[in-house]
């Protein structure tokens, strides 16, 4: 045993202070303990209680609105029973249908949300990113036309997640003059990934293909946007910044362009450029072959078959599908070599 | 006398230090997930992934499920994947020689044929035997190997993978219909995500039907209660900080989706290691900034994937080994991240964290016990002190799952009982007094494992995922 010099020596007076933190931490602890338990029955006991307002208003509102869908009621029977109390719930309750319904049954929907989004509408300038989302999210399945000026605005908005559904909402219900504010909200949402941009692009529509090919002509846009567009001039411009730039993605984005929008007149292109050093290039290069190719091309797709790139030789196979089974079949005969696998591959897939 | 009561006091100290830093860790990572998580929540509810559907913007995805002597659990589990809520996806399940009959039991259940399928890329694998074609869903391939182990399996499904975006998920998981929507989100977003990761949840108790989870209940039995906790609080707390902060070093392989260009351009999964879900992540964090590009690395909570945790102690013993294992063979290999600026966030705070908290934390805890005994023994502390010390690493613990516990209720409550409540807590409490030391004690075994090099993942036991009902 330790001689009580000792233990003075190593335990006072850093023993009774560390002592002191010791109960104190304890203290400290057991309040989160007790706080974070309390709030989580605090939050059972809000979200029970909510979800039993939403089972009493859904009781209510359901079957007079299903009379309603179906013409078997006037709208005004719904109307009677929204007090202007649980207006924000009947706007929840709108949005649920709201996205999963179309044509003349939409129009209903939107016309029973219209007397209560102005609550909505005041959102926009909310602090808080995700009430102005949510606002720009309604007014957009709900009031894209009346509130058509409150979503041009929030393309201003600071935050990104706004102006991206502002800026879907109304390329959802375009307007030709809307094109070169979209076009312009896009480069604030420079993260988006360009799947994202043409899903929007297409949803403009070709009205606004002159708003477009400026974005094609500028490199400095995201490359791979420019894949989306089906415009034929943009097609005509796309192999013009083939010749002219040696941004790898701009070239392989250009002929992804050819191969959606092209033409024959394309084709002297695409024969040159795919024996060009870069796989991708190779490959897009091939898939507009593949597309838009005459007989003349297929000695031409069953050597790109052999290409060391996988890729470029599954674009090629692809292509030869395209053109009927013989060809495959024939390739598909020579076992033991690489074009053989895909060919053989794609009958498969042919057969199915 | 002196000198050794000295360094008994110092390395009680020192301990005492390692279990504030782990704590105020775990506080202001629980902090912090409380506030992503608030905002994420009511971001879900202006971003509808339904829109994903319609936009034609979702990217085409590959699932890749390896699978080892899965038999009994393979059917359910790819029937529930092709069942999944997605535009246009793939699943490419990868028999990893299986020495049971999973191939058969995929053949005749799926109306498999062989075929051929170029391989995109060259990874190097074990030998692929055969590849297989379902004729009844056109997206279902089946690729049939020599073993090599996960690694090797994934990376033979990633050469014949022909998708911008893959997803991982083991074959004894399961997948929310929509949590592969939910997960591409992010990709969507933001042009620098390489890699997404979904909440894994324990399965263990739930109702479990063709492939799907029906209801969802707490497990009956204490030990796969407790890991639900710890899933709560890996997941909801942890990982929810590290994703904030962009300093991600996991992203589960129970399921995960990444970019196939930068997986394949890192060459693949680590076939040399048992950690290779975190390995990879490291390696592209690595890979990524070496050319001059921040990848982002998310965690999302929306998503989710169960899984059936072990329900034995011995089954449970060898998970954690494992883990510890894969965790210091991945920093190891990636040491130079250490403390480097370089790498941001990842080097300058995760790798530290990762390395000294986690990686040592089993063998600092132990030296903590024999020293906490050798204090009692030589009488330094008085008893008050001692039941307060033990006092603290108790309270400390059951804070922070009962912050776990509270973050799950403030987002997606899937335990909506009273009872369910209750017993979380109840399990947050209890898992402080013995399964925390046990659990201590299998990782100390993985750093042992680590440090001789030892290979290889220990025996699994499956009960599969037939139609269960839980233990009232």
């Amino acid at each position: 045993m330790i001689s009580s010099d000792t233990l003075a020596l190593v335990t006072s007076p850093v023993g009774d202070q560390a002592f002191r933190i010791l109960l104190l931490s304890i203290g400290l602890l057991l309040l989160c303990v007790f706080g974070f338990v309390g709030a989580s029955v605090l939050l059972r006991v809000k979200n029970n209680r909510i979800a039993r307002q939403w089972a009493r208003l859904e009781a209510r509102w359901d079957p007079v609105m299903l009379d309603v869908l179906s013409g078997a009621a006037p709208v005004d029977a719904l109307e009677a029973l929204v007090p202007r109390e649980d207006s924000g719930r009947f706007v929840e309750y709108l949005m649920r249908y709201a996205r999963r319904i179309r044509g003349a049954e939409r129009v209903l929907i939107t016309g029973l949300a219209g007397p209560h989004l102005y609550m909505v509408s005041g959102d926009l300038a909310n602090g808080n990113v995700e009430r102005r989302a949510r606002a720009a999210q309604m007014l957009g399945e709900l009031g894209p036309i009346r509130y058509r000026s409150e979503l041009l605005g929030a393309l201003e908005d600071p935050a990104p997640v706004v102006v991206m559904i502002a800026a879907k909402a109304l390329s959802r219900e375009y307007r030709a003059g809307d094109a070169p504010l979209l076009i312009e909200s896009m480069s604030r949402l420079s993260l988006l990934t360009s799947r994202l941009l043409v899903a929007m692009l297409h949803q403009l529509g070709p009205q606004s293909a002159w708003a477009f090919r400026q974005t094609l002509a500028d490199p400095t846009q995201p490359a791979k946007v420019l894949a989306g567009f089906n415009d034929q001039t943009a097609a005509d411009i796309a192999a013009a910044v083939v010749d002219q730039t040696d941004d790898l993605d701009l070239r392989v984005a250009a002929l992804q362009v050819i191969e959606r929008v092209g033409t024959a007149d394309h084709l002297p292109l695409a024969r040159r450029l795919i024996k060009d050093a870069e796989p991708a290039v190779r490959g897009s290069a091939v898939k507009v072959l593949g597309t838009h190719g005459d007989e003349g091309d297929i000695p031409l797709l069953v050597d790109a078959l052999e290409d060391p790139v996988s890729w470029v030789a599954i674009h090629a196979a692809e292509g030869l599908r395209r053109g009927g089974r013989a060809v495959l079949e024939a390739v598909a005969e020579v076992r033991r070599r690489r074009s053989s696998v895909v060919a053989r591959e794609m009958l498969f897939q042919e057969d199915q | 006398m002196v000198v050794v009561a000295r360094f008994i006091w110092l390395v009680n100290i020192l301990v005492l230090a390692y279990f504030s830093a782990l704590a105020v860790f775990y506080l202001v990572s629980s902090l912090l997930a409380f506030r992503f998580l608030r905002h994420y929540t009511l971001r879900l509810r202006s971003l509808d992934v339904d829109d994903l559907l319609t936009s034609g913007a979702a990217p085409p995805v590959s699932l890749l499920v390896p699978a080892f002597n899965e038999e009994l659990t393979c059917v359910a589990s790819v029937q529930a994947l092709l069942t999944l809520n997605y535009p246009e996806y793939e699943v490419v399940v990868v028999n990893d020689g299986s020495t049971d009959g999973t191939i058969p039991t995929l053949i005749k259940a799926f109306d498999l044929v062989r075929t051929t399928r170029l391989p995109s890329a060259d990874i190097p694998t074990q030998p692929v035997r055969r590849i297989y074609r379902s004729q009844r869903h056109v997206n279902l391939w089946v690729v049939d190997k020599e073993n090599g182990g996960k690694s090797d399996a994934l990376n033979a499904a990633l050469n014949h993978c022909r998708t911008p975006v893959f997803c991982t998920i083991d074959a004894d998981s399961i997948l929310e219909s929509d949590a592969l929507l939910r997960a591409i989100r992010p990709f969507l977003e933001d042009e620098r995500v390489v890699g997404v990761g979904g909440i894994v949840r324990v399965v263990n108790g739930s109702v479990v039907e063709g492939g799907r989870v029906r209801e969802v209940r707490l497990p009956r039995p204490w030990l796969p209660l407790i890991q639900v906790v710890e899933y709560l609080r890996a997941f909801l707390s942890a990982r929810v900080a590290w994703s904030e902060l962009n300093a991600s070093l996991i992203v589960s392989g129970a399921f995960g989706v990444f970019r196939r260009d930068l997986v394949v351009q890192s060459g693949g999964y680590a076939t040399d290691t048992v950690g290779e879900d975190m390995e990879l992540v490291v390696r592209l964090h690595r890979s990524c900034r070496s050319r001059g590009f921040t990848p982002r690395v998310v965690f999302i909570p929306d998503p989710v994937a169960w899984t059936e945790c072990p329900e034995t102690v011995g089954g449970l013993g060898r998970q954690r080994d494992r883990w510890q294992r894969g965790l210091l063979e991945a920093l190891w290999r990636h040491r130079i991240m250490l403390l480097n600026p370089r790498y941001g966030m990842v080097g300058l705070l995760a790798y530290p964290y990762f390395l000294f908290l986690e990686g040592m934390g089993p063998v600092i805890e132990t030296v903590g016990y024999v020293a906490f005994a050798a204090t009692l023994v030589a009488g330094l502390w008085n008893p008050p002190f001692v039941a307060s010390f033990l006092a603290l690493a108790i309270v400390v613990g059951i804070a922070l799952s009962a912050a776990a516990v509270a973050l799950e209720e403030l987002t997606l409550r899937r335990y909506p009982r009273w009872g369910d409540l209750l017993r979380l807590f109840a399990a947050a409490a209890l898992e402080n007094l013995g399964y925390r030391q046990l659990n201590q004690l299998w990782r100390l075994k993985g750093v042992v494992s680590a440090l001789r090099g030892a290979r290889g993942w220990g025996a699994q036991q499956r009960r599969g995922f037939g139609p269960r009902s839980p233990v009232l």
